[in-house]
């Protein structure tokens, strides 16, 4: 097939910076292109730096003593503990089936591959209200199953196991999707270099095939932790909203802000965030890394590559 | 096989409905009000980020300047952030009494408007993070060859770079598209949610969930549903078309 | 560059171009001259990091020199942008554009110049007819082998008439069979377009078989030129020798392609 492609052939899958330099035939005049940055640096500013700054802004209004004072309220601090339990049960499930369907699905070719990815990317595109919705006509009451759960005294539904499933349901696709493309890419020429040297199955996962993906698993996982802990609608329906006993910190921030308390819903809004931009470092820093690799022309993760075809060789 | 059961249900729970509630339900004055408003102002917001991000996607892979690197992580934020923090934090934004609210001659909170601008905020990122990979890997040879066969910057940009990265736009403008139609936690409460006026409809299936009338809310949301995965087909299909013609695999 | 008429073959005239990449150690080119007259075809000849295609992307105004004078005939076009240049360019990568037809792709040259739409048709088929390529207009560019998307680059290069045809490594991706007859075919199309031309390779055979003189570069500067049956039977410096130990030359004396 006839693809025109740069001499530089850049690796990164995901690396949205370019090693490409534009030569003088190819760079905007450069009117053109202070307004553009001018513009972009415009909407940036308030369209994102503008919340971010609010929220802080917000949450300190009052002084620092206001602000530990509402973030160490026994209400906050059980809406945390959810919270983090949560976060603490669904990403790894996320990761288990991340890791195992994008396995899967990247380095072999079944009937219904394509028709599983969609499924992956399901819950992505549903609203998660709707998503909330179905955990509730599933486990409810009135469901099917929900006279059996109440016999047995199993609260899903307005209950933590509840609002887990809903999680899980929700940053299900998180891990998956950014491993698929860096295991497509390197199909499985590894694994079968490692498997002819004798590695057994498990061996080759462990040391050969998770090595490869590891930044995109870092990845994958800061984005699925960030979304679990802040997960508003599904919760929001699945939850019941009962204080103290069902109140993530998402719904926590909610309630606050319904009752005017401005400065707590801030206040433990920059909790979430505190939560949200360490994700945002993780993949800044795993992309520096990505265009650093880049630019140096040698790729260090490739050892075990190296090794398994220099031994087939 | 764990995604489809939670669905399926809720189409299955509408199905056995009878049919005069569920379309009571489903065409009520209230339910259509809110489909037209999240439809429309989803619509308005992706077309919007379709400009925004690729604009952001060429400055981000295209120029030098100090900070680009911090800007292209923080593009990620909408998108990283808890949509409840983004929805309290927009509207202290643009309330009557917020920075920008302030300064402006009409109301910009709990108007469709309000609405719109949320979900640009939380769509941008997939437009620029469909289209930047691509722009990058195309590198700058096709736009060599353009303007050595005598194009100017312009008919450059818009007969062969533009075009090219039409198959990444679209997935992108999709994406946001999707997203913003179910979105909750950032438009809830800058909406105001007031019925008729601003009410989405993820809000309209809560509303009635509160009020415990469970088929009118799974009603509302088998129509959401299935809004939701045709946008998701018709954005393969699409994907699938633009790709082969281009010649080059369409971003995942 | 004439827009319609025949086009006028005019010499290159390159005197002691130099130019230095950002953060690179040494020179891509370090001081390099020479001459091509008009109608004629030369051949940049040498290993890679010779500097030999930061020398054609000077030439295209894809780059611009740090030092030193590019002219075309009587102009001097070393500061002139790319686009204004009136060069064809053939990429080694072919960059055609993928999202357009065969067809889209030839006469895009003559679009961007507001050619009317009878006039650029007319010779978009001419060109294809040129190439062989007949009735391949509406095709994809997708659908084509390495062989006929080179070609149909080459249309493209040369539909705006230009003064001066520039070659990257032509075919550098094709497999050899499919080389070896381009080769062939290249050098008749010149014979009988008479177009000024450079061709980039790293080919010994090949720039002997097509090209009348070779210009042989080493590390960004000229280490010989001439004929190239002459230049391989007298090498100039140990670099010569080295590169054309083996190789078989034809002599001049010897026709190889019959008169057009």
């Amino acid at each position: 097939m006839i693809v025109s492609r740069d001499a530089s052939g850049a690796a990164g899958a995901t690396a949205a910076t370019a090693a490409t330099e534009a030569t003088e035939a190819t760079q905007d005049h450069p009117l053109v292109r202070l307004a553009l940055l001018t513009l972009v640096v415009a909407v940036f500013a308030l369209l994102i730096a503008l919340p971010l700054a609010v929220v802080l802004t917000g949450a300190f209004r009052h002084g620092v003593a206001a602000y530990v004072q509402r973030v160490t309220d026994p209400l906050t601090l059980s809406a945390l503990r959810l919270t983090l339990v949560v976060v603490a049960v669904a990403v790894p499930v996320n990761i288990a089936f991340g890791l195992g369907a994008a396995w899967a699905i990247g380095k072999f070719d079944f009937p219904g591959r394509s028709a599983l990815v969609t499924l992956i990317d399901l819950p992505f595109a549903v609203s998660p209200v709707i998503s909330g919705l179905a955990f509730v006509l599933l486990f409810g009451g009135r469901s099917a199953i929900g006279p059996w759960l109440v016999a047995h005294n199993i609260r899903i539904v307005f209950a933590t196991p509840g609002i887990v499933l809903a999680t899980v349901f929700v940053t299900f696709p998180f891990v998956a999707r950014e491993l698929i493309p860096v295991f497509e890419a390197r199909g499985t020429i590894d694994e079968e270099a490692a498997i002819v040297s004798g590695a057994s199955g498990w061996q080759t996962f462990w040391r050969v095939t998770l090595p490869s993906a590891r930044w995109a698993l870092l990845s994958g996982v800061a984005l699925a932790v960030a979304r679990a802990a802040g997960e508003f609608g599904a919760v929001s329906v699945v939850s019941g909203h009962i204080r103290g006993r069902t109140n993530t910190l998402p719904l926590h921030v909610e309630v606050l802000y319904d009752s005017y308390d401005s400065t707590g819903a801030f206040a433990v809004a920059s909790l979430l965030v505190a939560v949200a931009l360490p994700t945002l470092v993780v993949r800044w820093a795993i992309e520096w890394r990505e265009e650093s690799v880049a630019r140096g022309g040698r790729v260090r993760d490739d050892s075990a590559a190296q090794i398994a075809s220099a031994e087939a060789a | 096989m764990f995604v489809l059961i939670p669905l399926s249900t809720v189409l299955l729970t509408a199905w056995t409905l009878s049919p005069d509630r569920f379309w009571a339900a489903v065409g009520s004055p209230r339910a259509v009000a809110s489909y037209r408003l999240s439809f429309g102002a989803s619509l308005a917001a992706a077309l919007a980020n379709t400009v925004l991000g690729v604009l952001f996607a060429w400055v981000l892979v295209r120029y030098r300047f100090p900070g680009r690197r911090a800007l292209d992580a923080l593009v990620d934020l909408p998108f990283a952030l808890p949509t409840a923090v983004s929805g309290i934090a927009l509207t202290a934004i643009y309330a009557p009494t917020g920075p920008v609210g302030r300064i402006m001659r009409f109301p910009i909170a709990f108007t469709p408007l309000g609405v719109t601008i949320a979900l640009v905020f939380i769509g941008l990122p997939f437009v620029v993070r469909a289209v930047a990979p691509v722009l990058a890997e195309m590198g700058t040879s096709a736009e060599e060859a353009s303007a050595v066969l005598g194009a100017t910057r312009w008919q450059t940009v818009t007969r062969v770079t533009l075009p090219m990265l039409f198959p990444a736009i679209l997935t992108g403008t999709a994406l946001a598209f999707a997203r913003a139609l179910g979105e909750y936690g950032s438009v809830v409460f800058i909406a105001g949610n007031m019925p008729m006026r601003t009410e989405i409809a993820p809000l309209l299936i809560m509303t009635k969930l509160d009020e415990y009338d469970y088929a009118g809310a799974t009603a509302v949301a088998s129509v959401l549903l299935v809004g939701s995965l045709a946008v998701l087909l018709i954005l393969n299909r699409l994907q699938a078309l633009a790709g082969a013609r281009a010649g080059m695999r369409a971003a995942a | 560059m004439t827009p319609r008429g025949a086009a006028v073959p005019v010499a290159i005239d390159v005197r002691g171009i130099a130019k230095t990449f950002k953060g690179a150690d040494a020179p891509a080119v370090a001081n390099v001259s020479l001459y091509v007259p008009e109608g004629r075809l030369t051949a940049l000849l040498g290993p890679s990091g010779s500097g030999k295609t930061t020398m054609l992307r000077m030439l295209a105004g894809l780059e611009i020199p740090d030092a030193g004078s590019v002219r075309f005939g009587d102009t001097d076009v070393t500061l002139r942008p790319a686009r204004a240049r009136g060069v064809g360019l053939v990429f080694q990568q072919y960059a055609l554009f993928r999202h357009m037809t065969v067809f889209e792709n030839i006469a895009f040259p003559l679009r961007v110049r507001h050619w009317p739409r009878p006039e650029a048709r007319a010779r978009v088929e001419e060109l294809l007819a040129l190439v062989r390529l007949d009735g391949f207009g509406p095709r994809r560019v997708s659908s084509l082998s390495g062989g006929q998307a080179q070609r149909v680059a080459l249309a493209r290069a040369l539909a705006p008439r230009p003064s001066v045809l520039l070659l990257d490594e032509p075919f550098g991706a094709l497999d050899a069979q499919v080389r070896s007859e381009l080769r062939r075919w290249l050098r008749s199309l010149h014979d009988q377009l008479h177009v000024t031309s450079v061709l980039v390779t790293h080919g010994r055979e090949e720039a002997s078989d097509v090209a009348d003189e070779v210009v042989v570069l080493h590390q960004g500067r000229v280490q010989q030129a001439g004929v190239p049956a002459h230049v391989a039977a007298n090498p100039a410096t140990q670099f010569v020798e080295e590169f054309f130990a083996g190789a078989r030359i034809h002599s001049p004396s010897i026709p190889l392609y019959a008169a057009s």
